[in-house]
């Protein structure tokens, strides 16, 4: 098989999977029975958060939560976040979650579009910032639009730096997918693969 | 009286067991059924109802409404402005068969809060400092500083970025996606 190696062939196969990963979406992206409507989506989001606040996974509690994540609906779609401001410079000063165990703080937001009788999720970020090491991961999905197509990229994670060619394909999530990554994910656990089964296990932070 | 946002109304009531609480709100249906699905949500995982009962029914709807809740319950009595003195006064003796019970809410006008505070000077003095009005757009995002944090941000205007969507200029990026609906051009999204 003759494989074009080149960044057009790269791009071909990046579509390719951008469409497969697409396919594979959560219903929750597609408004379910539950999730039907925007507000309801608002409203699951808050209960995710509240149970972690309530089980000491996150710091805050219920009324915190309903604080921070914000919700706008207009004729076209709708939109949630934490926070009345975008935090473009990860300041901690403004609103966030912040998990207990490790410190790790993290904010979201994600838009949508309304259907009939359902909503569909379109575009969203979510990063988490790590205290120790001190890098960040975010998940972007990009609104739809041809210009998706140039570069493959709809669907992408960015690992500690916002350059757009440091960017690689990620799993279209659903917005609790995600959320299970902010709240559960990325924790040191010490055990290092590569350091053999005889290795003495680094203590985690 | 404090304003509070209704999320936040409805936590406060919540969260608190067994609490008497005073709205202040001019009978608008609206805020009423607003008010009742935010308390409805806030007591979810206790298993409870978010129930309103029209005190236009007379003192006795009220009492009984009550004594047939449960402590994981909120009661909403709206109209209580219809109650006269005597209403008032026997809701003021009947109050401690339901201490420790149901959450409940009095909603009453603003122009019949004093009648209540001096027909009930105990369930008054019970209620507290508990008396809020609620403010539907209190706790919403406030746009305005969302949209000026997206141009601080990128040092963009509102008019560029339509511009550049309208050409088609505008690259595909949550950030834009954002900026477009809270300007209510969503339908310039992608394009």
């Amino acid at each position: 098989m003759a494989l074009d190696v080149s960044m057009h062939g790269v791009i071909q196969r990046r579509n390719d999977l951008q469409a497969r990963l697409w396919g594979t979406r959560h219903r929750a992206m597609s408004g379910n029975h539950r999730n039907a409507t925007a507000k309801e989506l608002h409203r699951e989001i808050l209960r995710y958060l509240i149970k972690a606040t309530d089980q000491r996974l996150l710091e805050g509690s219920q009324t915190t939560v309903r604080a921070n994540v914000k919700f706008i609906e207009r004729p076209s779609g709708f939109e949630i976040m934490v926070g009345d401001v975008r935090n473009f410079h990860r300041d901690p000063a403004l609103p966030h979650f912040r998990r207990k165990r490790d410190q790790a703080w993290f904010d979201f937001q994600l838009l949508g579009v309304k259907k009939e009788r359902r909503i569909e999720i379109e575009a969203y970020d979510f990063e988490l910032r790590l205290a120790k090491p001190e890098l960040f991961i975010r998940f972007d999905l990009n609104p739809p639009g041809h210009e998706n197509d140039e570069h493959g990229l709809r669907s992408h994670m960015h690992l500690d730096s916002d350059d757009d060619g440091m960017a690689v394909p990620a799993p279209v999530m659903s917005p609790f997918e995600l959320l299970d990554i902010m709240v559960h994910g990325l924790i040191q656990t010490g055990r290092q693969r590569h350091r053999g089964a005889l290795a003495v296990p680094v203590e985690p932070p | 009286m404090i304003a509070r946002g209704l999320g936040e109304l409805a936590d406060d009531i919540a969260l608190t067991s067994g609490s008497w609480t005073v709205v202040v709100s001019d009978a608008d249906g609206q805020i009423l059924d607003a008010l009742q699905d935010e308390l409805a949500f806030a007591i979810e995982s206790e298993g409870g109802n978010a129930m309103i009962v029209d005190a236009r029914e007379g003192i006795h709807a009220v009492i009984k409404a009550l004594s047939q809740s449960k402590p994981e319950d909120v009661v909403l009595i709206h109209h209580m402005e219809k109650l006269g003195a005597a209403a008032h006064r026997q809701l003021d003796s009947a109050r401690t068969w339901f201490e420790g019970g149901a959450r409940v809410a009095l909603v009453t006008t603003a122009s019949a809060l004093a009648a209540l505070a001096s027909d009930a000077p105990h369930l008054w003095s019970w209620i507290g400092s508990r008396v809020f009005s609620p403010d539907p757009s209190a706790g919403t995002l406030d746009v305005e500083a969302r949209l000026a944090s997206l141009r601080e941000g990128t040092g963009l205007t509102d008019e560029e970025v339509i511009r550049r969507a309208e050409t088609g200029e505008l690259p595909l990026d949550p950030i834009y996606a954002e900026w477009l609906l809270l300007l209510n051009r969503g339908e310039l999204i992608g394009s």
